[in-house]
């Protein structure tokens, strides 16, 4: 049976190094590829990326296994993402607005999975988050609204969203 | 909503690149995650103890060295006051002020003469105190708690005056205030003259043989 993810921070917390190696190669893809999507830039992914393991390093001594360590995980990639957001001068209200602007995909898909990647980067960001977390970290939408400090309704609300308008791409 | 279409756009998802991070940025993490949980070395280690148990002993030091400078120069402060805080409060009180070098000379902060041999007094049954005995804690520097004592309020000192005064106009002589014991015979010469001077009190205390 293998170790789990808390089993491992707890471990790591007390001062086993080649715990988090072990955790680190589970979620780095996955926390990669939200972020990329996330941030849209590989450079600023890359910082973004960085930050996020170094505050959950930072941060091993107050972890509690009171939730998934993935939950947890993506709690401090979502707080992270909100501050370069906001670094940005980007509004956070617009996240929920399914009219907010849309970023246009940088150049015309040709296939089904250019025109897939396109549409998931014209989702407004909440969306776009709900659905990434879903995806990637494979969280339930009770742990989507843990993570992003939402409601579940909202964070139902936004899956269900970004899952119908990457569906008509899909369907195309 | 159906779980099936979800079920679509997730296995469609999963087609598109894969991307990771670089390995450099791998490295970059897990060395932050190693050097957080390494055992710090020594001189890390006590760094901050040892700083902290310096300035403490740096401190300790400095207020003892502090406290023993201040203990060494007060009693030769005192000491120098004090013999000049004497002659003025004495003079008033016990009489005219001497005018002349050898009136002034008269003032008694010192025997005159040699105290008499206590043989002489058998009669007394306690022991009188040399002279020198009595006039010494007048010269000698002040124990802290009298300080105070030796700078009377002027009403104090008027009021003194005041009795002196009075004694003198009635019995032709100062009063005796003190036991019996402490006004043992100096062969003092005059009324005024001063043979003992006690800082038992609040007030200085002037006292004439019978």
């Amino acid at each position: 049976m293998p170790v789990t993810d808390e089993e491992l921070m707890l471990a790591y917390a007390r001062g086993d190094a080649a715990a988090f190696e072990t955790l680190y190669g589970r979620h780095k893809g996955p926390l990669y590829r939200f972020v990329l999507r996330s941030a849209k830039t590989a450079a600023i992914a890359e910082e973004l990326f960085q930050e996020i393991w170094i505050r959950a390093i930072e941060a091993r001594g107050r972890y509690a296994p009171t939730a998934k360590f993935t939950t947890w995980l993506y709690t401090i990639a979502h707080n992270r993402l909100v501050d370069h957001w906001r670094a940005r001068g980007l509004a956070l209200v617009s996240l929920d607005d399914e009219d907010a602007a849309v970023a246009e995909p940088a150049a015309p898909p040709d296939a089904e999975l250019d025109r897939l990647a396109a549409a998931i980067a014209g989702l407004p960001p909440a969306q776009r988050e709900a659905f990434l977390l879903r995806v990637e970290a494979g969280l339930t939408v009770p742990e989507i609204a843990a993570a992003t400090g939402s409601d579940e309704e909202a964070a139902k609300s936004r899956l269900r969203y970004a899952m119908n308008k990457l569906r008509e791409v899909v369907d195309e | 909503m159906s779980e099936r279409d979800d079920g679509l756009v997730e296995r469609r998802y999963r087609e598109l690149r894969r991307e990771v991070p670089s390995a450099a940025l791998d490295l970059k993490v897990l060395g932050a995650a190693r050097a957080a949980v390494a055992p710090r070395s020594f001189a890390r280690r006590w760094a901050a103890p040892l700083s902290a148990a310096a300035v403490l002993v740096l401190a300790v030091g400095v207020t003892m060295q502090v406290q023993r400078e201040e203990a060494r120069r007060a009693p030769v402060q005192e000491g120098e006051a004090a013999p000049a805080r004497m002659k003025k409060e004495v003079a008033p009180a016990a009489g005219p002020a001497p005018t002349t070098p050898a009136e002034a000379q008269e003032i008694p902060f010192a025997p005159r003469r040699p105290a008499e041999p206590v043989a002489a007094v058998p009669e007394q049954k306690t022991a009188a105190p040399p002279a020198a005995a009595n006039i010494a804690p007048a010269m000698a520097p002040i124990p802290a708690p009298a300080r105070g004592a030796l700078a009377p309020p002027a009403a104090d000192l008027a009021r003194a005056q005041r009795e002196a005064s009075d004694a003198v106009s009635r019995f032709g002589t100062m009063p005796s205030a003190a036991p019996p014991a402490a006004s043992a015979p100096t062969g003092a010469s005059g009324p005024f003259s001063i043979d003992q001077v006690t800082t038992t009190g609040p007030q200085v205390r002037l006292v004439t043989p019978p």
